[in-house]
């Protein structure tokens, strides 16, 4: 399955060089790919209308779309590992309405003329900081809730429980979905639709900052949810059996939860709300390849990679030269492809 | 018979509220523009306007002291601004309405939707809802609003300088070499408007092409790389203080656009282009005037 998906990941990607409303041919994509992976390789001089078109354009759209898959799918599989629940997904912590409150925060205060630091716009930054803070409050709510809630539970976990954190989640969701209405409410017309299409998702942003900033945060972020393998395999027995197995139960939830915190929220940041590819993909994988988080965490950010990718490819292609929020494409693509695997299976690890 | 429609029969309408004082002992009989009957048993003493391009089409009759309730942004004329408002830009103030007992509400339809509608006249409010869509409703608008609060010369007045206005612009462009625009609106995301959009018309009425024009959605979202594949020659961004955005000078990073590489790129003010009233004649001055710049310049590098 891995190599598979590895023989995909590159062709996906040249596809997505390859298409846009500008006419470019494979083979002068092919052609210009010397260029673009060396920067001081010299262009054909036909080919130099399209080269900024791909380097500047289609190169940091397909590699943030891959980037942004990719972290979603393997923080996904992280969270439905580490929660024991197949509903899980990286917005379960309340880190995606966070960031969208951050960010219609950003749009409605601050507005679009700010647009410096880093070559990221404050929608990003706003986004960036809300995701975060929202996860922060779930996490101290769901810690001072311990005591009471959880009481009579495993005595070694010091940390948080896990249906508390998922209610204080829920709570926080719906508080900072309700101060997004208000928002969306005294917003005008302009700052209304900038807010709706943002949260639809969509990658037309991506520039080489946006890039290297998704580089930077989501890839050391990536590495260590799958150093937590083990860690995850062993939670599937339950709490008490993986403390007993020798894993540091609270210290690894107190770490996926707030590396997922980190590359969901940057990945909401630099791409919008993009729902669907966090929740499936590590299910759809699961269904696949079965629940050992080895395989599962690397084959769930390859899949959710190319999904993402050929969204991506489909959102600019439908209705060209318009395009799709790529969030209704990941949806339409994937919905029918996981339901169809539900009938074939009764059933599988996380049930 | 007395059926007034829209766009078909504009004549029709001046004619029938030219006689509504005799015949119809001030009755006032008309059918809005989603089709549903409007009856007055006298022209509206006490109006509530929902939707700005209403407000300033009252203005320019001159009815405005017939206003008593307003929505959100109804910001032209200034004097506009002082009157109390009563919804905001999508939501309504049903009890303040109410309290308020206007004889009339005219509302812009699809701006509230017809939920709203049915509500305001579930209530026992009479609701005229006004759906202008072309350059050429917006003198019937201002027939209509004449009729419903009996200002109809000083309304036939202005329909008409409306539409000598109007009429000269067309004249005067109809002949001009076409020019290819793109009208950006925002920046991320960057969305246009589609043929059916009113900035569409101003576009046309200049002698412009609007590149999206088929575009089946009305605001379709755009990204740089169709921008360079339709390869507009004049790329304006409509935005509501007309100030320059700090992001309109990224497009000198792509000088394979021809609006980019002659530079011809301008910014308008969107209230003016956007709604319907007789205001937006400006608009289509300031935009006309910008695409005779784009000729002009181009005899000059033909030269």
């Amino acid at each position: 399955m891995r190599s598979l998906l590895l023989v995909i990941t590159p062709m996906v990607i040249f596809l997505g060089l390859c298409v846009g409303p500008v006419d470019t041919s494979l083979f002068q994509v092919w052609s210009l790919l010397p260029s673009i992976i060396v920067s001081q390789s010299p262009i054909d001089p036909d080919l130099m209308g399209s080269y900024p078109v791909v380097r500047e354009l289609r190169l940091p759209r397909t590699f943030l779309a891959w980037l942004v898959g990719a972290g979603l799918a393997m923080s996904g599989a992280a969270m439905q590992g580490l929660f024991r629940n197949p509903l899980a997904d990286p917005s379960i912590i309340g880190v995606t309405s966070g960031a969208s409150l951050g960010a219609s925060i950003a749009v409605v205060l601050i507005g679009s003329q700010f647009n410096a630091w880093l070559g990221l716009s404050s929608i990003v930054l706003g986004a960036f900081l809300g995701g975060l803070l929202a996860v922060v409050i779930v996490y101290r709510l769901a810690s001072g809730a311990h005591s009471s809630v959880n009481a009579g539970s495993l005595s070694a976990d010091q940390g948080t429980s896990v249906a508390t954190m998922l209610l204080v989640g829920i709570a926080i969701t719906a508080l900072a979905g309700a101060a997004n209405s208000a928002l969306a409410f005294i917003a005008d017309n302009e700052t209304l639709r900038r807010i709706s299409l943002w949260n639809m998702g969509g990658l037309d942003g991506a520039n080489d900052q946006r890039c290297l900033v998704g580089l930077l945060i989501i890839v050391p972020s990536m590495l260590i949810l799958w150093r937590s393998h083990r860690s995850l395999d062993a939670l599937l027995l339950g709490e008490s059996e993986a403390h007993y197995l020798g894993v540091n139960v609270s210290y690894t939830k107190r770490l996926l939860i707030m590396v997922v915190a980190l590359a969901v929220a940057t990945s909401v940041a630099l791409a919008g709300v993009i729902g669907f590819v966090g929740l499936v993909v590590p299910h759809l994988l699961r269904m696949l390849i079965g629940p050992g988080h080895r395989q599962l965490m690397v084959c769930s950010a390859l899949a959710g990679g190319i999904l993402l990718v050929l969204a991506d490819v489909l959102a600019r292609l439908l209705i060209s030269p318009a395009e799709l929020p790529v969030g209704v494409v990941t949806a339409v693509i994937g919905a029918p492809f996981f339901i169809l695997l539900l009938r074939q299976r009764n059933g599988y690890a996380l049930q | 018979m007395w059926l007034v429609k829209r766009i078909k029969w504009p004549l029709l309408s001046v004619l029938f509220c030219l006689a509504c004082p005799f015949s119809f002992a001030r009755s006032i009989f008309l059918i809005d523009d989603l089709g549903a009957e409007v009856l007055l048993s006298q022209p509206a003493k006490s109006i509530v306007l929902l939707g700005p391009n209403l407000v300033e089409s009252a203005f320019a009759i001159a009815a405005a002291d017939t206003i008593i309730g307003v929505s959100e942004y109804s910001d032209y004329p200034l004097a506009a601004k002082k009157i109390p408002r009563v919804a905001s830009y999508n939501t309504i103030n049903y009890e303040q309405i109410l309290a308020s007992k206007p004889d009339l509400i005219v509302i812009w339809a699809s701006g509230f939707g017809a939920d709203k509608i049915q509500k305001l006249r579930d209530l026992g409010l009479t609701v005229f809802a006004s759906e202008p869509q072309t350059l050429a409703d917006i003198g019937q608008l201002l027939r209509t609003l004449g009729i419903l609060t009996g200002h109809v010369l000083l309304a036939e007045q202005a329909a008409t300088d409306y539409e000598e206005k109007l009429a000269q612009l067309a004249r005067q462009y109809r002949q001009q070499r076409p020019v290819s625009v793109f009208y950006q609106i925002g920046h991320q995301p960057m969305q246009t408007l589609n043929g059916q959009h009113i900035v569409s018309d101003v576009i046309r009425l200049c002698g412009g092409i609007n590149v999206f024009a088929e575009q089946p959605e009305i605001a379709p979202k755009v990204t740089i790389e169709a921008v360079i594949a339709v390869n507009p020659e004049v790329i304006m961004a409509g935005v509501s203080d007309q100030k320059k955005p700090a992001w309109f000078d990224d497009w000198y990073t792509w000088p394979m656009i021809t609006a980019v590489k002659k530079n011809q790129l301008f910014i308008v003010n969107s209230n003016t282009m956007v709604r319907h009233a007789p205001r937006i004649l400006e608009g289509a001055k300031q935009l006309c005037h910008f695409l005779d710049q784009v000729r002009s310049s181009v005899e000059v590098n033909v030269e």
